[in-house]
């Protein structure tokens, strides 16, 4: 990410509490930070993650790829943007969203969850659980995206065991990760 | 979006996916995510199209009129919805589709609509069955083909378009019955069987009663390349039903 392009460290921390609180005025809050800074790409990033849960999908995707576009080494967006694309059934243009995550360090969270994730759609259950499952382990920044996958995990597992599937995870959960993970991975600021 | 893997079910939203078919289509235009939407939303028409002729107490002759408009309606609004302005998209067709029905009954004449368009049908039918100049092969063989495929397209017409329990237009007699309900299962079989994008030309030209400009607009083709395209798959339900005998 290219600093000058970046907003205060402060308007970040604000667009968090207020995105927190109510998704439509966080939204408000970061169109308006965004007529200062429009190539932050964490700002498009925390727009596009509110906007999933307000269901405006349209506008969340422009919102995730314009973010990747402006920043293509973010990787939490990139495996985001996958990730909604995926859940939007387009399991071919997540897996080409994700590639350059094939770069990241072979004991990162985010290349194992991609992992897990592409055996899933290969229809591979007992090795998206295993690789799924080393993501875990491997992550201590994002507590909730542990969660979303662990859901992913016993859905699998369901289904290996022939048993009916449970409810998938709630966007409001995506959101609430979203959050962390901005806070946590220290990426509001680099 | 066809078969999915029992993977990707475990993760596909429905709400997502049809709204990521929105995006691309608004991206790309193209016929077959077009198309897609249409089918989505193709009862929706029908049943506004049905309560319509209802609530004013329209003739039977008038209802595929009405739903020849609704589906016009439903196209134009496809084309014309933009999913970023937040509106929800039944409502905005709703006004489109209630739209083109009362604009296009205003100017039918309700006796003879029916069958004007019914003609207009069987023309571009017949225009698109009937022999190539300097085809090969005899005359009469020619001719033996295209009755077969006028046969196969009066038997679409009537499959595809009739209620399950609507007996008009069929044979009366046990023997005859059976044949027919055979027949009709084959050629439904094959007509599923059919090669993008004939199978959609002949479903939506029989089912839901589309004219060939209409599926062109729909599929991003010419209205020419619908009939060679259509002309194609009723020689092709031909000699597959040829084979089978």
């Amino acid at each position: 990410m290219t600093p000058e392009n970046l907003c205060d460290e402060a308007v970040m921390q604000r667009l968090l509490a207020a995105a927190g609180e109510d998704g439509g005025q966080g939204v408000a809050a970061i169109d308006a930070a965004l007529a200062d800074h429009p190539l932050d790409p964490r700002l498009h990033f925390l727009k596009g993650s509110l906007l999933i849960g307000l269901k405006r999908f349209v506008e969340a995707h422009d919102a995730l790829a314009r973010a990747v576009e402006i920043a293509p080494d973010f990787a939490l967006a990139r495996f985001q943007l996958g990730f909604f694309e995926l859940t939007s059934g387009e399991a071919e243009a997540a897996c080409e969203t994700w590639r350059p995550l094939r770069a990241l360090p072979a004991e990162h969270w985010l290349l194992h969850f991609v992992t897990g994730l592409e055996h899933l759609i290969a229809d591979r259950f007992a090795e998206c659980i295993a690789a799924l499952r080393e993501g875990i382990a491997a992550n201590a920044e994002n507590p909730p995206l542990n969660h979303d996958m662990a859901l992913i995990v016993a859905r699998c597992e369901e289904l290996l065991a022939a048993q009916p599937g449970a409810e998938p995870a709630t966007e409001e959960a995506e959101v609430s990760a979203t959050s962390l993970l901005l806070r946590a991975t220290g990426e509001t600021r680099q | 979006m066809g078969a999915a893997p029992a993977g990707l079910d475990l993760l596909v939203r429905p709400e997502r996916a049809e709204a990521s078919l929105w995006r691309r289509f608004g991206a790309t235009r193209q016929g077959r995510l077009r198309e897609n939407l249409f089918d989505r939303y193709y009862r929706f028409a029908r049943s506004l199209a049905r309560r319509h002729a209802r609530r004013h107490d329209l003739a039977p002759d008038m209802r595929d009129d009405l739903e020849q408009l609704a589906c016009r309606g439903l196209l134009e609004a496809i084309d014309r919805y933009d999913p970023r302005r937040g509106a929800p998209f039944l409502g905005f067709a709703r006004a489109r589709i209630l739209g083109s029905m009362v604009d296009g009954l205003g100017t039918l004449d309700e006796r003879s609509a029916q069958l004007r368009f019914k003609r207009r049908l069987e023309r571009e039918r017949l225009a698109s069955l009937a022999p190539a100049a300097g085809a090969k092969g005899s005359a009469t063989g020619q001719l033996a083909d295209l009755v077969t495929e006028l046969a196969l397209a009066l038997m679409l017409d009537i499959e595809e378009r009739a209620a399950p329990n609507d007996l008009a237009g069929r044979p009366e007699n046990g023997f005859d019955s059976l044949a027919w309900r055979e027949t009709r299962a084959l050629l439904h079989q094959r007509v599923e069987q059919l090669p993008e994008p004939e199978r959609s030309i002949v479903r939506h030209h029989y089912q839901h009663d589309l004219l060939f400009a209409q599926i062109a607009a729909m599929l991003g083709l010419s209205k020419g390349r619908v009939s060679q395209l259509h002309k194609a798959a009723l020689a092709r339900l031909r000699k597959s039903m040829r084979s089978i005998r």
